[in-house]
């Protein structure tokens, strides 16, 4: 009671602030974009990236001038702007990123093979088998590890780190496409507006190749902007704003060589719901989607979920998976919050809490299609 | 043999601490009134001199005594008997109980059960058991599943040090008891399952301090290779193999557990323990011989330093988790006194070393179904594999044996120097198997295989065998309906003892194999048996009923029999043979003697 008190006498006073700011200034209210400070080619402090180009361009849209926050964009980024409250919407959010609430997407890029023009390759995949013989360097824990683990390529891979290390001890992102160029690495696998830049801006003699998803392994994404959950408003006027610009968008795009993926023809999987009241029930929109049930299954084996609860979903050291017991509740929000560790008192190891949304209601569309137990007890 | 003890203790008056614990180790392992160490004694043979029980009177054999333990799930491992007072473990929660024999009823001196983080729980792969503990100068030495490993006062249960060797949340924990050898407790590590990096470590056994730690696999250092490792044997790999023989960087989730039974030889001064399954049991991601996993490790107890090792089975394609015991004996072989190490693998193989410095001398199939080798190349060390049955992603591979529970899983055979033969619970088990893409998590699952396991040819699950080591040949056989997944214990009254998971404690002529007597126990058993002089001068034998493990997971777990895939294959193997049927729950330590 005391905390919604005060909560509601400080938006009393940061309100009242910003109307005598409004007022005094007589300048539009900014757009306050939580920037990545040292991200090139998608933003830094000059403003000399793609997105920052973009976040003029939307901003104008809108009437307003861009302000930034700068934090870099990666663990810590929603929890120190957004939900911080010191500023409203972040651009380039990869589809996936649940703790904000997304756009539209305004452009969709992909992990690329790239290799240097001089090389003599033709590499059009990454079954292409000249890949045997070559040393490809990858981001590590990124899709494209896993999609050449899974080639048996596991040998020939050299390891970059995607993430900007603020004490220095690792290489920065674009190592890996300078390696490529030196000749360090062979051929690369990388994420794909890192390459582009490097070749267009940067003018590298490179061959890029966008790549699109395999099975069970997204390598082509929806990039998006993202607001604080619940910030319709927002939203709504952004879309806007990008459905106004997607030519001009487009321009900015390609003069920084971000290669661009067409949206899928066929329907798109149904994407995760967003609750628009974040207190609901989470309620699982994959129950009985044979594809989903599909992708399950493979994910339970490969998260290692049949170690414990068996393969066929009866169990072992953990419960049996397809009877009418269930230890905490058997609907889809309390299964949701086991997968994702949130339960006081579970057993079940909390690893799975960064598992995104999707393959949590694939898995759970996959243990429900085991149940065998009274078809009166369902409740999902 | 009194002058000896007293030399002794007058040694121990001058000696440091280091010297005297080796000391009060070396007299207790050869006092058979007593059964103070794991393995009854350093070389691990489980064999006792006493002899008022024998083959002529076992089948007067009567349960004098009885214990629950208070746990539900499996007891494997023994109970230990040091001067008057016998210490006994349970299952997970792991308690400890001090018991006075001097007094009818033999009543409790004290109970201990550690504090533990139950997360340690989920990521047990096999059931919550534990191997009991160890004793050494007024102070019991033990392991917990959430991979503490912690001092006792003896005397009064009070916790003397308590440190972490292990980390649950990384999926390691702890079921072994470990072993002392001079001032240090030596210890590994469970969690093959779970993508963890296997080490075995040294902590002084007053202070708790760890002394050294050497890992299972990579870099030359973490593994900690002596300048001489395998001088004898150049061809078994030396340096840098620790890395090159896995892709990439996957040694460093590459398994090799180290949780089975250790043995000792003062004389060489080198304690003997093997590593378990590289992780994950898909082999496809993890081409290369994956040293050194699954290989027998001989070190420097001091400096831990590796002398030799040998490698089993390279690039496991099956499970077959290395950590079986050795049991140190001496053998004749060509006309030549050979110090033998005697190794029964889960592989089918039953290996026997000159234990000096790990000379393959001889490998020979102790379950004779084995089909995944021809034979093991005596000259290379290495098996002659049958391509048809190396496992791989995407495929099935039909009717392999034994199965990944192994040709005989970790129960410890013993030895007789009377007959000089070994006994060994056996099981004829096959298995179908693929490998399957698995993404590494740290404190998730590991696994990456569907294994489905049934009956060998022949349709028994076990077989309790009798061995000679220097023929390298079977004398005897006992089938069995079940796994025999207890130790064995064997004396010089030429009786062996061994157990079901169906419940029987058995007695049997350790020369013919002639049945003596059998009791039913209150749960099956996959405890070790053992024996010793009570105060009042009789010869007890006494073991562990409490169905578990593994194989026993879907009894103990009590699983539905809906999906044979269950506790890693375990349920279609244990309710195909209709354990669910023979015996139920619970821990009991049973006593048996002579009216």
């Amino acid at each position: 009671m005391a905390l919604t008190h005060m909560r509601r006498t400080l938006s009393a006073i940061f309100a009242g602030c910003a109307v005598l700011i409004g007022t005094a200034s007589a300048q539009p209210a900014p757009l306050r974009i939580c920037g990545d400070p040292d991200n090139l080619p998608f933003s830094n402090e000059k403003l000399e990236g793609f997105e920052n180009k973009i976040g003029a361009l939307i901003a104008a849209d809108l009437g307003a001038a861009p302000s930034y926050a700068w934090w870099p964009h990666q663990r810590g980024l929603v929890r120190n702007t957004i939900d911080a409250g010191t500023c409203d919407v972040i651009f380039g959010v990869p589809e996936g990123l649940d703790v904000v609430l997304w756009t539209k997407p305004y452009y969709r890029t992909s992990y690329v093979i790239a290799y240097r023009n001089d090389r003599g390759y033709r590499i059009a995949s990454l079954d292409a088998p000249e890949l045997k013989g070559l040393r490809l360097g990858v981001y590590a824990n990124t899709p494209p590890e896993e999609s050449l683990a899974r080639r048996g390529l596991l040998n020939n891979l050299s390891l970059y780190s995607l993430y900007f290390d603020p004490l220095g001890t690792q290489d920065r992102p674009l190592k890996l496409l300078a390696d490529l160029v030196a000749g360090v690495v062979d051929a690369a696998v990388p994420w794909g507006p890192l390459a582009g830049y490097y070749a267009k801006k940067l003018n590298a003699p490179l061959v890029i190749v966008p790549l699109e998803d395999e099975p069970g392994v997204p390598l082509a994404f929806d990039i998006s902007m993202g607001v604080k959950k619940g910030n319709n408003e927002l939203k709504a006027r952004l879309e806007a704003a990008i459905d106004r610009r997607q030519a001009e968008i487009r321009t900015i795009l390609e003069e920084y060589g971000v290669p661009l993926v067409p949206a899928h023809d066929a329907a798109p999987a149904p994407r995760t719901p967003q609750a628009a009241d974040p207190g609901a029930p989470r309620a699982n929109p994959f129950t009985g989607n044979a594809a989903m049930i599909a992708e399950g299954r493979g994910l339970y084996v490969k998260v290692g979920c049949q170690a414990c609860h068996g393969g066929g979903g009866g169990g072992g050291m953990a419960v049996s998976l397809i009877d009418t017991a269930w230890k905490f509740g058997s609907d889809d929000d309390t299964l949701y919050r086991l997968i994702k560790g949130q339960i006081a008192g579970q057993t079940m190891p909390a690893v799975y809490s960064t598992l995104p949304d999707e393959p949590v209601w694939q898995l759970l569309a996959f243990i429900r299609s085991l149940y065998i137990g009274d078809p009166t007890k369902i409740n999902w | 043999m009194k002058r000896n003890i007293c030399a002794l203790v007058a040694a121990a008056l001058w000696l440091p601490w280091a010297v005297t614990a080796n000391q009060d180790l070396m007299s207790r392992q050869t006092d058979d009134n007593q059964w103070a160490l794991p393995g009854k004694n350093y070389s691990a043979t489980r064999y006792s001199t006493l002899s008022q029980i024998t083959s002529n009177n076992a089948r007067n054999l009567r349960q004098v005594w009885s214990f629950s333990t208070g746990a539900l799930r499996g007891h494997e491992g023994q109970p230990l008997v040091v001067d008057t007072t016998m210490y006994v473990h349970s299952a997970f929660p792991n308690h400890v109980y001090a018991l006075d024999l001097t007094k009818e009823g033999w009543p409790m001196k004290w109970r201990y059960t550690p504090v533990q983080d139950e997360r340690a729980v989920a990521v047990a792969c096999c059931d919550l058991v534990h191997r009991g503990v160890n004793y050494v100068q007024g102070k019991i030495l033990m392991s917990t599943l959430d991979g503490h490993v912690l001092a006792l006062d003896a005397e009064t249960g009070k916790e003397l040090w308590n440190v972490r060797n292990a980390d649950p949340t990384r999926g390691e924990t702890m079921t072994m008891s470990g072993l002392v050898i001079k001032d240090k407790y030596i210890v590994g590590v469970s969690g093959g399952e779970f993508g963890i990096r296997g080490w075995v470590a040294a902590y002084d056994i007053n202070s708790g301090k760890q002394l050294w730690k050497a890992y299972s696999m990579g870099p030359d250092a973490d593994i900690m290779l002596a300048p001489d490792f395998n001088q004898a044997n150049p061809h078994y790999g030396q340096k840098g193999l620790g890395t090159s023989t896995w892709p990439g960087e996957r040694w460093r989730n590459g398994g090799g557990s180290t949780w089975g039974w250790y043995a000792y030889d003062p004389d060489l001064d080198l304690v003997y323990y093997s590593t378990g399954n590289p992780g994950t049991w898909n082999p496809t991601v993890r081409e290369g011989d994956n040293k050194w996993s699954m290989s027998i490790f001989a070190r420097d107890p001091d400096t831990g330093m590796a002398k030799w090792a040998y490698q089993m089975t390279p690039w496991d394609a099956w499970d077959y988790d290395g950590i079986n015991e050795h049991v140190l004996i001496d053998v004749t072989m060509a006309g030549r006194p050979v110090k033998a190490l005697v190794h029964f693998d889960r592989n089918g193989f039953a290996y026997l070393l000159d234990r000096t410095n790990g000379t393959l001398l001889s490998a020979e199939k102790f379950v004779p179904t084995t089909n995944w080798a021809e034979r093991i190349d005596l000259k290379t060390g290495r098996p002659v594999e049958v391509p048809s049955k190396r496992t791989r992603q995407g495929v099935e591979t039909k009717d392999i044996c034994p199965a990944a529970m192994g040709a005989k899983n970790q129960q410890p055979v013993s030895y007789s120097p009377r007959t000089r033969l070994i006994y060994a619970g056996t099981n004829n088990l096959c298995m179908n198997y693929e490998g399957v893409e698995v993404q590494y998590i740290a404190g998730a699952p590991y696994v990456g295989a569907n294994v489905r396991i049934f009956a060998g040819p022949g349709g028994h699950q076990g077989e309790f065998i009798a061995w000679d080591p220097a023929a390298g040949k079977k004398v005897w056989g006992i089938t069995e309906p079940f796994p025999v997944w207890t130790g064995t214990v064997v004396t010089a009254g030429d009786v062996v003892f061994y157990g079901t998971m169906d419940g029987w404690f058995k007695a049997v002529n350790a020369k013919t194999g002639a049945p003596l007597w059998k009791q039913k126990l209150a749960s099956g058993s996959i405890g070790n048996p053992i024996t010793f002089m009570g105060p009042d001068k009789k010869q007890y034998i006494a073991i562990y009923s409490g169905i578990g493990g593994w194989f026993g997971l879907p009894v103990a777990g009590n699983l539905s029999r809906e999906d044979p895939l269950g506790a890693l294959g375990a349920v279609g193997a244990a309710y195909g043979s209709g354990l669910d049927k023979a015996t139920s729950v619970g821990g009991t330590l049973h006593v048996f003697a002579l009216p």
